[in-house]
């Protein structure tokens, strides 16, 4: 037993030394006194420390519960974010698609009223041949661009995951 | 006797024990690895204190936490202190604990109970 070691090396050399008085047959009352007074202190210690305990306890238990609200609130933001994030990237490639389809339809349109109605008036004599050729463009145009808003939003996810990736492998 | 300063740190509280004024501060938190080799040279001194110290001795005791050891090393540092008055010197022990800090200050009114010392408390402006 260590003095700097043994936080209760006095407590427990009293009691040593008391045990050896019992083995000896050689205790008096000073000595049942000089015991008693010495497990009254420890009793007093021992109420000192669990209430000092029990404080930190509380302490830490209502720190845990503070750690455990804020995580569900992180978690709850982190969504949000996200779905923010989702509707933002949507947007942006809502727009790129229908920047590139107006043009797109543009271009058929100059080619339609060019090329193609000289062509259906002098050869074919269907009555609005030509709107009906509109028609079926703007239909090819609408599917192309969803088509294309999807293939964009995939680049875009993807994109997100390398920098995410990215950004996993610069912390580990 | 001799003098003690000890510079604070993350786990270990700030020391400055000087004998010859008859003063001791304890200040900041204490969770040390091994608590009781931390307080056992200012044990030894308040010991030695008791004996041939000075008349009087006053204790500025502001802790911010301190873990279950360290409240056993407490005790027995209040417990020298209280050998210390019963020398017969005067004795001012100020218990310091940060606004609104129950916790602290009562653990404060538990030692001044149980070792039937009179503690001043103070109360701190948080920084």
């Amino acid at each position: 037993m260590d003095k700097n070691h043994d936080l209760y090396y006095d407590e427990i050399s009293s009691l040593r030394k008391f045990r050896t008085k019992i083995d000896s047959h050689a205790v008096y009352k000073e000595d049942l006194d000089d015991f008693s007074n010495e497990y009254e202190e420890l009793i007093a210690q021992a109420k000192v420390i669990t209430r000092v305990s029990d404080r930190l306890q509380k302490k830490l238990d209502n720190a845990n519960i503070q750690i455990k609200e804020q995580n569900d609130e992180i978690k709850f933001k982190n969504i949000e974010l996200k779905t923010t994030i989702d509707q933002l990237a949507q947007a942006r490639v809502g727009r790129k698609a229908s920047t590139i389809m107006l043009t797109v339809a543009l271009v058929l349109f100059i080619a339609e009223q060019l090329l193609l109605e000289p062509w259906i008036d002098a050869n074919i004599d269907i009555p609005f041949a030509g709107l009906g050729i509109l028609g079926i463009l703007f239909v090819v145009v609408k599917i192309l661009e969803s088509s294309l808003e999807k293939y964009f939003m995939n680049k875009e996810k993807t994109k997100i995951l390398e920098v995410e990736q990215k950004q996993v492998e610069g912390w580990s | 006797m001799e003098k003690i300063f000890i510079e604070p740190t993350r786990i270990t509280p700030l020391i400055n024990f000087d004998p010859d004024e008859g003063l001791l501060e304890m200040k900041g938190r204490s969770s040390p690895e091994n608590s009781i080799e931390f307080y056992q040279k200012i044990l030894d001194n308040l010991e030695e204190y008791a004996v041939s110290g000075g008349e009087q001795f006053t204790a500025n005791i502001a802790f911010e936490y301190f873990n279950t050891s360290s409240s056993k090393c407490l005790f027995d540092v209040f417990k020298r202190m209280s050998r210390i008055e019963d020398s017969g010197k005067a004795i001012t022990i100020n218990w310091y604990y940060e606004e609104g800090d129950d916790d602290m200050m009562e653990a404060g009114e538990d030692y001044s109970d149980l070792l039937d010392l009179d503690f001043n408390f103070r109360e701190m402006e948080e920084d």
